[in-house]
């Protein structure tokens, strides 16, 4: 008889083709997990994640977390299941403890604020309605603005004719400067003259 | 010379004394959980070129450090910490 014992699987996920697709074979990793172990206790998806160096060529993919509890001899029939699949770019099992199983209330009960990274050439289509979305907001906001920018003309029109005025003054001024100055030139002719 | 000699050695005991009273983190919190998907704990006892810091730096017992170097190498294998991170001149 072999002897039980709880198992942490991580798997990683090629994040090439359709989320549905990626999500389904989540789901097909599992059912392989509960008909192999004795008890399946639970699944953490980390999501999308960027790869720290490139893992066959790719440099992010999908981290899934299992927890379960199986006979000594399943990792090994479990590991050689998962090298078969195209999908999995990786995996690791190891010998859980009584602190593994925690790690799955601390998530449910505090889940982690991950940085969710994104698809390259998915973030273009992505993109494109939150630009939209961002221009909305601009056009209702203008007819709001206009009526009050309509009650403020007259405060402005008001205020632009009084720096008129002032040029006006300034002018006549320059102008009475430039005469004194030519009369004083003429002047000083003059006494040169002589 | 010999007096030379004689300062040195009592320098060094002098230092070997004070690394002495620093305390391993994990033996001072045994809450503390060493474990590959402690990302941003692991990521303290790697230096910035990727390498396992040595204990004699960061004070860890030798107990704590073999798990934290077996942590680190899964973290490793998983992607989650780099092997080795190139800088170039």
């Amino acid at each position: 008889m072999a002897k039980e014992q709880i198992y942490e699987l991580m798997v990683i996920f090629d994040s090439r083709g359709d989320e549905t697709e990626i999500n389904r074979e989540f789901d097909v990793v599992q059912s392989l997990i509960e008909r192999h172990s004795t008890e399946f206790i639970g699944r953490a998806d980390w999501g999308l994640k960027e790869f720290k160096y490139p893992i066959k060529k790719r440099s992010s993919g999908y981290y899934v977390y299992y927890l379960f509890k199986a006979k000594t001899d399943v990792p090994v029939e479990l590991s050689h299941t998962l090298k078969m699949n195209e999908k999995v770019l990786r995996h690791m099992i190891i010998a859980g403890n009584s602190r593994s199983a925690s790690y799955l209330d601390k998530l449910q009960s505090e889940p982690k604020p991950r940085a969710e990274y994104t698809k390259p050439p998915e973030t273009t289509s992505e993109h494109i309605p939150s630009e939209n979305k961002a221009e909305e907001p601009v056009e209702e906001e203008k007819p709001e603005n206009v009526p009050e920018a309509v009650s403020e003309e007259p405060s402005e029109s008001e205020g632009i004719e009084e720096p008129q005025e002032r040029t006006d003054e300034k002018a006549e001024e320059f102008q009475e400067e430039e005469l004194s100055d030519e009369n004083n030139e003429k002047q000083r002719e003059e006494e040169g003259v002589e | 010379m010999e007096k030379k000699k004689q300062s040195n050695r009592k320098n060094r005991k002098k230092k070997q004394e004070h690394r002495r009273h620093r305390q391993c983190p994990f033996c001072a919190n045994p809450n503390i959980d060493i474990d590959y998907k402690n990302i941003d704990l692991l990521r303290r006892y790697v230096n910035d070129r990727g390498k396992i810091v040595p204990r004699k730096n960061t004070g860890v017992c030798a107990k704590h450090q073999r798990r934290l170097a077996k942590e680190i190498k899964r973290a490793r294998f998983l992607a989650l910490i780099p092997y080795v991170v190139y800088t170039y001149r």
